[in-house]
């Protein structure tokens, strides 16, 4: 069996045991959103559109990016400098790229789970209705996002050890994906030079593409391979790093 | 005889400490080998380097020929390694624990499923095996990170004082496998348990100052002492300072050392030990012992600077 898969296979059994809590926590992160930042901002922004329908683009984008950015950092940094199982398995015969691989896939497939959790979530609460080709269409879109979450996750999990530097990180990523890209606050709020930087981020333009999904307009796909180059740079980035630090 | 283990030259330095310096050694295939040597004296660095979790600075380390840098997933695969601390993975059961780590190691889940129970069965946790490992006793995790260094059925066992703080039973056990295995595998393990070594070891080095200072078969390595023979003298009252002085008179009684009511010294002529006995006579002797040097009487000496 490929070490990828075997590893997949030990997180998989981990997740299985708490389940139950896991899921609870998938239905319960688009929720809070809505209820703390969403309701109270569609009271402040005013747009041409519903507001809840311009925002829920934003819902899926910061739910499974994020959740993909936390699990893959939060779980490399345990297995790296809380459990030592890092050591465990560097001392198996699997390279360093299966190690790094197994994690940054771990933290795609929560992430999927979440955009399908919160694709599940939309329907439910704005009454939008996806047709299958919709839904292929945000996954695709989402996906790369997802992706690029997971590997900076499983970068950062293995560069920071303090919990304190963690909680800072995690704090900058979730306010910068949230109110940073336009997803929850129209871009026209912010300052020109402000738009002007962020524009040129691949994200903001995935973004916008799942905002024209959503209204049914047309999307360009530059973005999406322009986000996954960032992830492979990323990747062999973390692959150097890994073979240089993590043998002591 | 063809080597298991072999370092040539092998060096290591941190934080400006040189923690192994010019080291050289070789291990016998299908021999048990024993490092023996003070607390940081650089052990488990050793055996870590074989693993591939340290890299050395100098040098260059070989198993069954292959090189440990540029061959690391080939060597990776031929060892079984036993940290001395718990390092199972406590977010899944000892079953899943067990699976996991020899599917790492090429089994398929069938084969790793069979080796599981068949080991399990012979070190008494088969009825633990859906717990999870933060719920078990020390003694068991250990037993449990033992047979996952043999799962695979390496070539090379590699162990880090493996028997420390654990119940006699347990030891026994553990002692009774490596009892089996030890005809067709290479065995090197770390210890502070001087009797294990000299019970179960086929060589000894002795690692002080970052480098090997004796090495050798447990006969081999007494030899070197001449029949240097260890006393202990046991008084039921302080013995006075004269007497104290008065031993220091004695040319060949070495290393005497008095602590508390007790006093050792090393001797290899048994006048010297009679006349001494007979002004111990004088001042309170309760008991005595003596005794062949052992392997502990080596190793302390070796520490303190040599027995002589």
């Amino acid at each position: 069996m490929n070490p990828t898969l075997v590893l997949l296979k030990r997180n998989f059994f981990s997740i299985r045991r708490d389940m139950f809590s896991n899921v609870l926590l998938y239905i319960l992160f688009p929720l809070m959103i809505h209820m703390f930042i969403l309701i109270p901002l569609s009271k402040i922004i005013i747009l041409d559109i519903k507001f809840f329908i311009w925002s829920s683009s934003g819902l899926l984008f910061v739910c499974s990016g994020y959740l993909s950015f936390y699990e893959s950092m939060h779980r490399f940094q345990k297995i790296r400098f809380e459990t030592k199982q890092l050591d465990v398995y560097m001392r198996s015969p699997i390279s360093n790229m299966h190690i790094l691989l197994f994690n940054i896939l771990t933290g795609i497939i929560l992430g999927t789970s979440q955009l399908l959790i919160g694709i599940l979530f939309l329907i439910w609460l704005n009454n939008i209705i996806f047709n299958i080709f919709t839904i292929i269409l945000l996954i695709s879109q989402v996906l790369p996002v997802i992706i690029l979450m997971s590997t900076l996750g499983t970068m950062m999990g293995s560069i920071v050890q303090k919990n304190a530097t963690s909680i800072l990180i995690n704090i900058l990523i979730f306010l910068f994906m949230t109110f940073g890209v336009g997803g929850f606050i129209p871009l026209s709020h912010f300052p020109a030079m402000y738009i002007e930087i962020i524009s040129i981020i691949p994200l903001t333009g995935i973004l916008q593409n799942i905002q024209k999904i959503i209204h049914n307009d047309a999307i360009s796909i530059l973005n999406i391979f322009l986000t996954l180059f960032v992830s492979v740079a990323l990747y062999l980035f973390n692959l150097v790093y890994s073979y240089k630090y993590f043998k002591k | 005889m063809e080597a298991s283990i072999t370092f040539k030259s092998v060096g290591k330095a941190f934080l400006n400490n040189n923690l192994l310096a010019d080291l050289s050694f070789g291990v016998e295939k299908g021999s048990t080998f024993v490092l023996i040597g003070k607390n940081g004296s650089g052990k488990s660095i050793i055996l870590k380097m074989l693993v591939g979790l340290i890299s050395k600075d100098t040098g260059s380390i070989y198993l069954d020929g292959k090189d440990v840098e540029t061959r690391s997933l080939e060597t990776r695969s031929l060892t079984g390694y036993m940290p001395q601390y718990i390092d199972l993975d406590d977010e899944i059961s000892v079953y899943e624990n067990l699976v996991i780590h020899g599917q790492l190691h090429g089994l398929t889940s069938k084969e790793a499923r069979k080796e599981i129970l068949y080991w399990s069965e012979l070190m008494e946790f088969s009825n633990l095996l859906n717990h999870r490992i933060d719920f078990l006793p020390y003694g068991i995790q250990r037993r449990i990170q033992f047979v996952r260094t043999i799962l695979h059925n390496p070539s090379i066992i590699i162990l880090d004082e493996p028997t420390t703080a654990l119940d006699p039973h347990s030891r026994k056990s553990i002692w009774n496998v490596l009892d089996k295995l030890h005809e067709n595998h290479t065995i090197i393990f770390a210890t502070q348990n001087f009797r294990e070594a000299e019970r179960y070891a086929d060589r000894i080095a002795i690692l002080n100052d970052g480098n090997i200072k004796m090495d050798g078969t447990l006969e081999r390595l007494i030899e070197t002492t001449h029949g240097l023979t260890r006393y202990k003298l046991i008084f039921s009252k302080q013995p006075s300072e004269k007497f104290l002085s008065d031993i220091s008179k004695f040319p060949r009684i070495v290393k005497a050392k008095l602590s508390g009511l007790e006093l050792e010294f090393y001797s290899r002529e048994r006048k010297q030990f009679f006349n001494l006995l007979k002004i111990a006579l004088e001042h309170d002797l309760a008991d005595l012992d003596t005794s062949l040097c052992r392997l502990n009487d080596l190793f302390i000496g070796l520490i303190d600077g040599g027995l002589e």
